[in-house]
């Protein structure tokens, strides 16, 4: 895994694949209000978005200019993601008001309207917390193979 | 036309299941199993569950593809070289494969006679019909301006599930790392109690 894949082709497509899985990944977080999809899906495509050059660049994916996230980089966005989705939850509480009640969310809007920018946030929260565990899962997949053959060499 | 297509469709998934079950090749498995989650993704679709078949897709299809493939780099690294065949092999039928075939046949059998008790496909008057549902998809749009009422059930009506939902999601990813990753933290914690000794 470490090791590029030896197709001109491929790297050549990434670019375009990786830019366009971002922008996708954003359509079907922002728009999952009206169509099929929302935060889990949103976050599985850009999890895909941020292993897709691992699997192509091996190793040399940094060098390349690729946003990538490290195994514990990614856990903490995994974290702080289900840190959102709880806080959007918690913030009407301070108001009095019942736990994950978006009608009582202090944004300066309508309350049907606050209610679907509160399911934004949320769904914001699942993208992050989903996207972070598959690229944390991948990452110690990926990892643990280069550090098993040789554990004593020094970094 | 519709019905057709899903019959098409079931026999496919059955042959793509079979084909799962015998084939050898490791490589080939991920490539059949993401094929059968696209098959189904198509399946789900017609039936009018559009949400389930993006799931299926992004996470059966795509994700655990890649993430089969890195494993099976580290495994088949393990194994090979040359790539052995599994130390399975098709062995004479005895005692317990003609068992394991009249238990599955029963199970099989039992399922099928389940059918009968399903509702309806699309019947308004079976039972997960006619508890909430209806509120729900009648005052989704104007509660909260959201259309779609998948959306909006599982992220506000049934909010507080999908908050234990994505932590369930966050908790496997960590799980994972915690019982995978072995070399490095051990050692650092190691050297750590050499020099505090």
């Amino acid at each position: 895994m470490r090791q590029p894949l030896e197709s001109r082709m491929l790297q050549v497509l990434l670019g375009p694949l990786v830019t366009a899985l971002y922008l996708f990944g954003a359509y079907v977080l922002l728009h999952g209000h009206y169509s099929p999809g929302g935060g889990f899906q949103a976050g599985v495509i850009f999890g895909a978005a941020l292993l897709l050059p691992l699997l192509v660049h091996g190793r040399f994916a940094r060098r390349r200019g690729y946003l990538l996230l490290s195994q514990s980089q990614a856990i903490t966005l995994g974290a702080i993601g289900v840190m959102v989705y709880a806080l959007m939850g918690i913030e009407p509480m301070l108001v009095g008001r019942p736990f994950l009640d978006y009608s009582a969310l202090t944004i300066p809007a309508g309350a049907a309207h606050r209610r679907s920018l509160g399911i934004l946030g949320i769904e914001t929260g699942v993208a992050l917390a989903v996207a972070g565990s598959v690229v944390a899962i991948f990452r110690v997949l990926q990892e643990e193979r280069t550090r098993q053959p040789k554990p004593d060499t020094p970094k | 036309m519709n019905l057709t297509l899903e019959m098409v469709l079931s026999l496919c998934l059955a042959a793509t299941a079979l084909a799962i079950v015998c084939t050898r090749d490791l490589l080939g498995l991920a490539v059949l199993l993401s094929a059968y989650s696209g098959l189904i993704a198509v399946l789900y679709s017609l039936l009018g569950a559009v949400d389930v078949a993006f799931t299926e897709v992004v996470v059966g299809a795509a994700i655990s593809t890649g993430v089969l493939l890195a494993l099976l780099r580290r495994v088949r690294a393990k194994i090979t070289p040359p790539m052995r065949p599994l130390p399975v092999s098709p062995r004479p039928f005895g005692r317990q494969q003609w068992l394991a075939i009249i238990v599955a046949l029963a199970i099989a059998a039992v399922l099928i006679e389940g059918i009968h008790a399903l509702p309806r496909f699309g019947d308004g008057s079976s039972p997960p019909q006619r508890h909430v549902a209806a509120v729900y998809t009648s005052r989704a749009e104007a509660d909260m301006e959201t259309p779609n009422v998948v959306t909006a059930v599982l992220a506000d009506y049934r909010g507080f599930d999908t908050l234990i939902e994505t932590s369930v999601v966050f908790v496997g990813g960590l799980a994972c790392l915690l019982i995978l990753r072995r070399e490095r933290p051990s050692r650092q914690h190691r050297s750590e109690h050499a020099t505090t000794a």
